[in-house]
């Protein structure tokens, strides 16, 4: 009976320090900066774009999987597509202007509305700018410097630029307990723009689980 | 997703079958061995994905399906056994996402086709066969939502296949076309046991 109960405490106390988000860091100096702003915007692809990456899912109980993922930007409209390796379209959705979602195709396990509204979240969240026009602008304690968006729902997006002009992204809930983080590497420049030839994406929390994108084409449209 | 799984290893074992299809004169089909361009089409893309690979097949069952590109993956069937590999960093890593039990059923749709019984399949209908196309519907409604057709098309009577046409709907469908095939050249059996 001892074992059961301490084992049981054991699971709890892990299941508690799982839940622990981090909270936002403090901006030690904010302003307005336009130029930082632009800065931050910059890091952003601009006009349309078509990317194509390999995918590897993982989730936090080390199940997962490949797939290939077709991402297109074309203005106010985004396009995701998810095929197995071999070719197979297993998900096909696409986001209008007005944020409407049209699922064109959707094969299990992916034929889930939440999970098309949370994959669609996630792909805005990598590759469009945040709507809110006048991030904070500011720095860190350890003297990063970061732009900090907020949007209608109080959530928070902070985007570090590094010296390198590699890019960070950090979101946090309307709770300010993050729950996405976003690490670009290996930049190389296609047409005018910098593209990250890796993207690693970390959904926290309980059901968390990570993508790590490797860049397979990018067209500009 | 299982039947999905079947169709589209379907379209590969067809390309042994397809000497009995082309001119009704049976060609024992033993192995099978080529390599493959897939282009992927789909009305979002500005320009297809391409593939590269090269797939083995041995009667009665054992197949070595591997792309080299833009993802190496192999996917190897043997022995009763389903076993599918993705390289990550340098070394082959096994994915577990495929039911074995799908494949299996992958496995029977082969034995029918190297019998030779290309409009005996259970899972689809020749709807027609002129000089060497022959075009494959599914018969159960709810695959035909995910495969409208497959064309399969022959190289002539060389006992090999041309392309495979998987058109899943509209604007939207892999075509793999074969080069460098071989019928009927011993295979070592390791070839299927690893990637």
């Amino acid at each position: 009976m001892k074992n059961i109960l301490l084992s049981l405490m054991l699971l709890l106390l892990t299941s508690c320090s799982t839940l622990q988000f981090s909270k936002p860091p403090e901006l030690v100096s904010k302003a307005f900066d336009s130029r930082q702003a632009e800065i931050c915007a910059q890091s952003y692809v601009q006009g349309g774009w078509q990317f194509v990456h390999s995918i590897t899912f993982k989730m936090t109980s080390g199940h997962g999987a490949t797939v290939i993922g077709v991402t297109v930007l074309d203005g106010d409209i985004l396009k995701t597509g998810l095929m197995g390796v071999e070719g197979f379209v297993l998900f096909e959705a696409e986001l209008d202007a007005q944020k409407k979602l049209d699922v064109k195709r959707a094969l299990p396990p992916f034929d889930n509305l939440e999970f098309a509204k949370g994959l669609m979240r996630d792909v805005q969240t990598i590759f469009s700018l945040p709507t809110d026009t006048n991030p904070v602008t500011g720095m860190l304690a350890d003297g990063e410097v970061v732009c900090r968006y907020y949007d209608d729902r109080d959530q928070i997006t902070d985007v570090l630029i590094e010296p390198d002009e590699t890019r960070r992204i950090h979101v946090y809930d309307e709770d300010k307990n993050k729950i996405r983080t976003i690490e670009m590497d290996g930049y190389s420049q296609i047409e005018t723009e910098m593209i990250p030839e890796q993207i690693y994406f970390t959904a926290h929390g309980l059901r968390g689980y990570t993508l790590k994108m490797t860049l397979i084409s990018a067209d500009k449209i | 997703m299982r039947r999905l799984l079947i169709a589209f290893v379907f379209f590969l074992t067809a390309c042994t079958a397809q000497a009995k299809g082309a001119d009704q004169s049976p060609v024992q089909v033993d192995s099978v061995q080529a390599n493959f361009t897939q282009e992927k089409q789909l009305p979002i893309l500005v320009r297809p994905i391409v593939s590269k690979g090269r797939f083995v097949f041995q009667a009665p069952g054992s197949l070595r399906w591997e792309y080299f590109s833009p993802i190496h993956s192999v996917l190897l069937m043997h022995d009763g056994h389903t076993r599918k590999f993705i390289e990550r960093d340098g070394k082959f890593v096994e994915e577990s996402g495929m039911g074995v039990d799908s494949m299996q059923i992958v496995l029977q749709e082969i034995t029918g086709w190297l019998d030779g019984k290309i409009d005996d399949t259970p899972t689809f209908k020749v709807q027609s066969t002129h000089d060497d196309l022959i075009v494959l519907t599914p018969k159960d409604d709810s695959l035909a939502k995910i495969i409208s057709r497959i064309e399969l098309k022959l190289l002539g009577l060389s006992g090999l296949m041309e392309s495979v046409t998987l058109f899943e709907g509209a604007g939207s469908f892999t075509r793999m076309v074969f080069s460098e095939g071989i019928l009927n050249e011993k295979i070592l059996a390791d070839q299927f046991r690893t990637p």
